[in-house]
This record gives structure tokens, sequence and C-alpha cells, in this order.
């Protein structure tokens, strides 16, 4: 069985109002475990709706969403916070540090929500911190250190709980391109590790990355690619043409 | 002109800041209106007990002018942090620091002018309104209200003062700032507040050292000037220990792993710890007008509890006459014919001699006569002849030995030392016969010695002679009686007491008292709710988006209203407990102006406090449960995201 199945997502804003507006029409797709999924498309198209309801930030008007076997489309405000937090990892384009907390914290918090004791906590992070190259900045402010930076120390939060499935929602975008090559060697690395990965961007360099692109417009997926045995270089042409066929409305295959 | 226009512009582009700011210093407007219109605009001070109140109200104004200037300045801090980013941008685009601080300075003069305008109207609407209602209600017919231009001159003169040093201080820091710095200083986010452990130490020594003079100053003339530096002391005090004292507690909170890392207190203490900076003097500001509240609350119904005492304490009879000598039988003739004029029937006159009071101070086991700044008592003497006489007694007395009554001095040595004698003490609870020779401030102390000879060494100032009697009638009758008496006898008002005169006088006087306690405590009550108020409505604001990110993180409703709550309460506890700290170190200070009032009774003053601390508790923890609620919905509320 897949980790996450959607199946004829609809998201309808404003019912019967004059203004209604049909973000999602009609999305269906799946994620295996251990998938890097990338989700393209123009502003607009629907990227961030798609994001929220995976998210159980939002609910979908109508169709059925499934992670780890739950129905995410019936889940009660109390058990969605609790699912996020134990399946759930988010990257944000802005970050989404708090200031109040050093990024030690910042990265304790999803497990001291969980009421972990802080010695699992403490035996979390070191090899995480590791990994993602963070050590030093442990004990700093958010305030107090670069984009990329920050952005490791956000991975490091959404991974710190082993979530089944990482969401990222542009996380390159505030980030130069030095900095977002780093950040999507990281997503590169920890998805090689059997992480499962599902980011939405606008970069056709960070979707090249992916294993999988979806590329979504007017509310529906539009046209889909696989990396296989390609180089980044050829996979990531082959997205920019399917970004151009998008926006001149042709049909690619 | 351009600055203006910036200067305008800056105003309202910031309204976020700016509009509590303005509120809340209108609001120090208004309390410092109100203290002047009570000093200067009332006749309060007409007779000697309202110079004391008089005094009193002044000592309350030195407070809140404090306060006011404290928090004012506070917020301007705040608030020119913000302007700095503009500042900034300005100068890049080509102003010229003399620019700049015109700039300042106009708006700085904008904002005092409105709240100026916006605190002395409310001032005087507020406090023509109270006096209207709370003068029926009291009976405080005798207080009257007139209008000058003083207190508004005042008020206008006194914030001029506090904004010419801020706009000295927003100087001072554009001094040293080149254009890059000022763009790049509030862009900057805040960081993490450093403790200071020697400000914390130094707010602590600065605090118990008000805490200190005012336990231990005796209300004398020469104590306004102690009280005023025990109010500074205590006022700065409290600013530096809840800024200071309060990041170190949280500091010390988040170095304790075990109670850090709970989800409830890990929101909460970082949250606090990050805006101490501000919060610390919200935080003082409330504690102060809490304290305020409870002394003006508890010093005027202690009072007005402690008036039946009073009268007693004044006069043993209905009337009673003091003369040099005494009463001529023409005088005495002229009472009985005014009695059946009046139908009234009169008791046995009885008359006390007594040597005429002299007044001093108590030191150690001695008593010196003196009239200063240090005056306590007045000090009168008697033989043991007439105190068993009229207390149905049977004391003896050696030559060395006295009996001792004075009330409220909480005299327990067991020697007395007067003129150069020492005589071996037994102080005596009741004295039927005792009175406040010409109605002084000073409290009496009577001593009672074997015979005239030595009370006559102990005092040598003549005798005077207090001729009593009780009088039986209809109260009208009785009072009009009184009244006639003193006219046709002559008798200087001093000398004179009438029990039916003096109820009326005292309901009066109580009740201006009262409505004075009553007012100012109205008035710090609107200002406390007001700046909880505001306090949680700007850190809702603030606070938002750190839930909104915990939230999609995976904070659930419920844990978000748990974290609130522990935040909020931490917030709400700190200034109450401050504020019962301060009235305890606060209670003897009160208990001895009090006694200036000749009320010495201090269970009455206990009972008071603690049913207005109890009554404030619930009362504030009402405010909080309001206030908790809007906070919340503010956090919670996504839609003005």
């Amino acid at each position: 069985m897949s980790l996450l199945n959607l199946k004829h997502i609809k998201k309808v804003f404003s019912v019967g109002n004059e203004n209604e507006v049909q973000a999602l029409k009609d999305v269906s797709f799946s994620v295996e475990k251990g998938d890097y999924v990338a989700i393209m498309g123009e502003s607009g198209a629907g990227k961030s709706t798609l994001l929220n309801i995976i998210a159980t930030l939002d609910q979908p008007t109508s169709g059925e969403i499934m992670l780890n076997g739950i129905d995410l489309s019936h889940l009660f405000e109390n058990e969605s916070s609790r699912f996020r937090r134990e399946h759930l990892g988010f990257v944000f384009q802005s970050f989404n540090l708090l200031d109040t907390f050093s990024n030690r914290d910042n990265i304790y918090l999803p497990l001291v929500l969980s009421r972990k004791s802080h010695q699992f906590m403490d035996n979390k992070l070191q090899p995480l911190s590791k990994t993602l190259g963070i050590e030093q900045l442990l004990d700093r402010q958010p305030s107090e250190i670069s984009g990329g930076q920050k952005q490791r120390v956000a991975i490091a939060r959404a991974l710190i709980t082993d979530p089944s499935l990482l969401l990222a929602d542009e996380p390159t975008g505030a980030l130069d391109s030095n900095n977002s090559k780093k950040i999507l060697n990281v997503f590169e690395r920890i998805n090689e590790r059997g992480q499962t990965i599902l980011m939405v961007t606008h970069s056709a360099q960070a979707a090249s990355y992916a294993q999988r692109t979806l590329f979504i417009k007017d509310g529906k997926i539009y046209n889909e690619l696989y990396r296989g045995d390609q180089s980044r270089s050829q996979y990531l042409q082959k997205i920019i043409d399917s970004l151009t066929a998008l926006e001149n409305n042709e049909e690619v295959g | 002109m351009i600055q203006l226009k910036l200067a305008l512009h800056n105003l309202v582009k910031s309204k976020n800041q700016s509009l509590p700011f303005i509120f809340s210093n209108s609001m120090w407007v208004i309390i410092t209106y109100i203290f002047l219109s009570m000093i200067y605009n009332t006749n309060i001070k007409t007779n000697s007990y309202g110079t004391v109140a008089n005094y009193i109200l002044k000592l309350g104004l030195v407070f809140v002018i404090l306060i006011a200037a404290l928090s004012t300045f506070y917020a301007e801090r705040l608030l020119s942090k913000q302007r700095m980013q503009e500042l900034g941008l300005y100068s890049m685009l080509g102003l010229t620091k003399r620019h700049l601080r015109q700039i300042i300075l106009l708006e700085n003069s904008l904002f005092y002018m409105i709240c100026i305008i916006i605190g002395s109207t409310l001032g005087m609407t507020f406090s023509k309104l109270a006096f209207m209602s709370l003068k029926s209600l009291l009976g405080a017919s005798s207080l009257h209200q007139s209008f000058t231009l003083l207190p508004l001159l005042y008020v206008a003169v006194i914030f001029a003062g506090i904004f010419i040093l801020i706009i000295l201080f927003d100087f001072w820091g554009l001094r040293k700032v080149n254009p890059i710095n000022l763009w790049a200083k509030s862009s900057q986010p805040e960081k993490e507040p450093k403790s200071h452990i020697l400000l914390a130490v130094l707010g602590i020594i600065i605090l118990l050292i008000g805490y200190y003079i005012s336990v231990t100053v005796r209300p004398t003339g020469a104590a306004f000037g102690q009280f005023i530096i025990a109010i500074m002391f205590v006022v700065v005090g409290s600013y530096l220990v809840f800024i200071t004292a309060s990041i170190s507690l949280l500091k010390a909170l988040k170095k304790n792993q075990n109670y850090y890392y709970k989800p409830n207190h890990f929101i909460s203490v970082s949250n606090m710890l990050y805006r101490m900076k501000q919060n610390g003097a919200g935080l003082a500001s409330i504690s102060l007008l809490c304290t305020s509240i409870l002394v003006a609350l508890i010093a005027s119904v202690s009072l007005v509890a402690g008036q039946k005492n009073l009268i007693n304490l004044w006069s043993p009879r209905d009337i009673q006459i003091v003369s040099k000598a005494p009463l001529s039988t023409t005088a005495n003739q002229t009472i009985h014919r005014l009695a059946n004029n009046y139908q009234i029937t009169m008791s046995q006159p009885q008359t006390l001699i007594v040597t005429t009071p002299v007044m001093g101070a108590l030191s150690g086991n001695q008593f010196n006569s003196q009239f200063n700044t240090k005056t306590e008592y007045t000090l009168s003497s008697l033989d043991l002849k007439q105190y068993n006489h009229l207390q149905n007694t049977n004391y003896h007395l050696k030559n060395n030995e006295v009996l001792l009554y004075a009330p409220g001095s909480n005299y327990s040595q067991r020697h007395l030392t007067i003129r150069g004698r020492t005589f071996k003490v037994k102080p005596v609870q009741r004295f039927n016969g005792a009175f406040v020779y010409s109605h002084t401030i000073y409290k009496s102390i009577f001593i009672v010695a074997a015979n005239k000879t030595i009370a006559k060494q102990l005092n040598p100032q003549p005798y005077i002679y207090a001729q009593g009697f009780n009088t039986h009638g209809t109260k009208r009758h009785q009072k009009q009686f009184a009244k006639t008496v003193q006219k046709t006898l002559n008798i200087d008002p001093g000398n004179f007491t009438s029990k039916y005169i003096m109820r009326d006088l005292l309901k009066a006087m109580f009740g201006s008292l009262l409505f004075m306690g009553i007012l100012i405590s109205i008035v710090m009550i609107c200002a406390t709710t007001m700046i909880i108020y505001y306090k949680q409505v700007s850190e809702g604001y603030a606070d938002k988006d750190h839930y909104h990110i915990m939230s999609k993180i995976g904070l659930s409703k419920k844990e978000t209203k748990k974290a609130i709550q522990s935040q909020v309460l931490t917030v709400f506890t700190l200034p109450i407990i401050g504020a019962v700290l301060n009235l305890i170190f606060a209670l003897p200070a009160i208990k001895s102006v009090l006694t200036i009032f000749s009320m010495y009774n201090l269970k009455i003053l206990l009972i008071v406090s603690l049913l207005t601390i109890s009554v404030l508790i619930i009362s504030y923890m009402l405010i909080y449960l309001a206030t908790t609620t809007m906070y919340r919905r503010i956090v919670e509320n996504p839609s003005t995201d």
C-alpha cells in the first residue's frame, strides 16, 4: 500500500458564493515510501491548497486522502495537531523558526509538545545535527544565523520526530543559488536514507533533484515526469521543456 | 513644511504603536490632573485634618508623576525603536541630522499636545462627574470644588518636562548613529535579554531601603521628605526588580531542564523571556498601581471604620469645656438657663484638673518636651485621687511610681524619665477622663502621679479644668444647645467639645477623606485595567505568528489554551505578589499616618487590609479571565493574517 494516497481531491473556496473558486478540481496521485516527489505549477495553480490538505491544515471539499492508512479528511482539530506532530515534518519557505527560542529549542519544539524527556531529545539531536552540519549553531538564536543555516535548522526540526513524510513548501524560495544547492543536497541525502519527501517548488532546478515531478495547472495534475536513470542536467532540461509547454498550454508526452 | 508632514506621516503610519502610546499617556495626564485638582481645586485643606489629607495627596502626586514618567519613558523607547527605521530611510534619502531632529521634536510635540488635550479634557470631566456623584453619596457636604487653571498649568508643565527628557534622549540616540546603523538598528530582531545581576541586586537594595524608610519613619513634620524618598525608592526599585529580576528568574527556570522542557512552560517561559524588557516595566506599573489602590482603600476605609472611637477619644462627655479656671457661677447659671430653654436635662458636671499638656516626643524611656518637627505627643499629669475617683479604682502609688495612659503609643518600657526624674510605670488601659487638648493632631499621654505635688513636678504647667457633663433631649435640641453655650460663653472652639457638633464635623471630614480614597481607587483601578488590557492585546498580536507557526508544527487548540493560561497566569501573579509585599511594608506607615487621625485600632486596620486584598485579588482574577479569553481570540483567529 502507498504511503500517501489522494483520490479525486476537490477543494472549493467560498462555496455557493458568487466568488466561488475551485482551487483543486480533481487531483489523484500516490506517493510510495522512500519517494522524493516535487510538485510544480504556477502561482494560483493550487499547489499550496494541495499542500495544506496533505498537511491536515485544511480539509478537502470532497475526495479521499489517506496517509499511513489514516483517513485525513475526517480528523478533528486536536487529532490533526497530534497527527502533524507525529507523522509529518514541515519545511517552509520563510523557515518559520521562532525568535523566542534558541536554535536547539526550535528543533526540540515538536518533541517537547509530545512530552519527550530531555535525554531523549538530546540523543535524537546529536546524529541529526551532525548530518545537517549545524552543531555549531545550536546554542545561537535564529536571528543570529544566515538564511541557509536557518533552513538547515528548520529541516532538523522537521526530521527530529522521524516523520513518515517530509513536506517542504518552496524550501529554497528565500535562498540564494549557493545555499539552495546546499539545502537540495541535504534533501537528496536524507532521501537516500529512506526519508519520503514531498516538495512544492517554483524552481526547475530544485525539482530536478527529485525522483518524480508532478505539474499542476488549474487545479488538476497536468503532467508527470520521472527521473529514472537520467542525469540531473538531462532531467532538468525535461522539466524546463515541460514547464514551457505548461505555459504554452500544450500537451507534452 | 516637509518635516511636519513626515512627522505626521510617521505618527499615522505606525498607529498600532502610537495609539496605545497616546492612550496610556493621556491616562497618566488624567490621573495627574485629578490629583492636582484635588489638591488645588478643593477646600480639602481648610481644617487641620485636611492639611494632613492634603499632604497625603501630595505624596500620591509624587508617586503618580514618578510612575507616569517612568512608564511614558519606557513606552517611548519602544516606539522610537520602530521610528528609527523611518528616520534611517529619510537619512539615506538625504535629510540631514538637523532635519531628523526637527522631525523628532515635531513628533513628540504632537504627542504631547494630543495627550494634554485629551487627558485634561477627560480629567476635568471625570473629576467633575466623580465629585457630583460621590459627594452626596458619602455625605461629604462640606467639600467644595472650584475651578482654577492652576492644575491644568501644572499638568502641562509636568508633562512638558517628561517629554523634554524624552526628546533629549532621542537626540542623544541620534547623535552617534549614521544612516546605515539607523537603518540596521530596527531591522535587527530583538535579542534575548541579558540578565543584569548587578542591576537586579541594586534594584533589590533600593527597594529594601525604600521599605526600611517607610517602616521606620514616623509621621511628623519632618517626615514628608522621607516619605517622598521612600516612595521614590520603592518605585524605582520596583521597576528595576521587575525588569531585571524577572529576567534572571526566567533564565533560571530555563536552565532547569525538567521544568523548561514541558509543553506549557517551554512556550510561556521563552515567550516571556523574549519580551521581558517591555514586560517588566508593565508589570512594575501594574504592581505599583495595585499597591496604590490597596493603600488608598485601606487607609480611607479604616478611618471611616474607626470614626466612632475618635469621637469618644476627643471628649469623654457629651459636652466638655476646657478652661484655665473653674467655670464661674454665672457661667454655670447661663448653662442651666440655656438647658432649660432647650428642654435639656443635664447630668451632674464633673471636673478634671490636669496640668496643661506639654508637647514633646518619646525616645526610649525618656520624654523630652519639645515643639518641632519631631513632636508626636502632648503630655499632661494629674493626681491619683482624681483618677481613682473617676475610674472607681483603688490604685496605690509610691512617690516614684506613676500610672501611664498613652493610647496608640505601644509604650512598653517599665520606666519613664521626665524632667530628669525616673518613675516606675504601671500602664493602664482605661481613663474615662481622657481628652484631646485643643483638638491637636498629637497623641495624648496622661500621667497619674501619687499626689498633686509630684504631678506638678512632672509637668509644671498651670492647671486646666476640663468640665464635662452629659445631656439628654432631642438630637436637634442638644445640637442647638451646644452651639448656643459655646456662643454665649464665648469659648474658643479648641476648648469646647460637643459630641453632637463633632459628629457632624467628623462626618463631613471623613466623608471627604473617604471620597478621596474612593476617587483615587477608581482612577487607579481604571488605569490598571487599561494597562492590563493593552498589554494583553498588544502581546496577543505579537504572539499570534508564534502560535500560528506552532499550530502548523502540531500544537493543538487545547495545548495552545494551556500554554496561554500558564503564560498569562505568571504575568498576572507577579504584580499582585509585588503589590501585597509593598503593602505589607507600607502598613506601618499607614498605621502611623492613621494615628494622626487618632485611629489607634490595629485590629480594624488589619481586618480592612485583609478584606481589601481579597477583593482586589478577586477582581484581578476576573480581569485576568476576561483578558485571557480576549488574548486567545486574537491568537487563535486566523482570519486577520
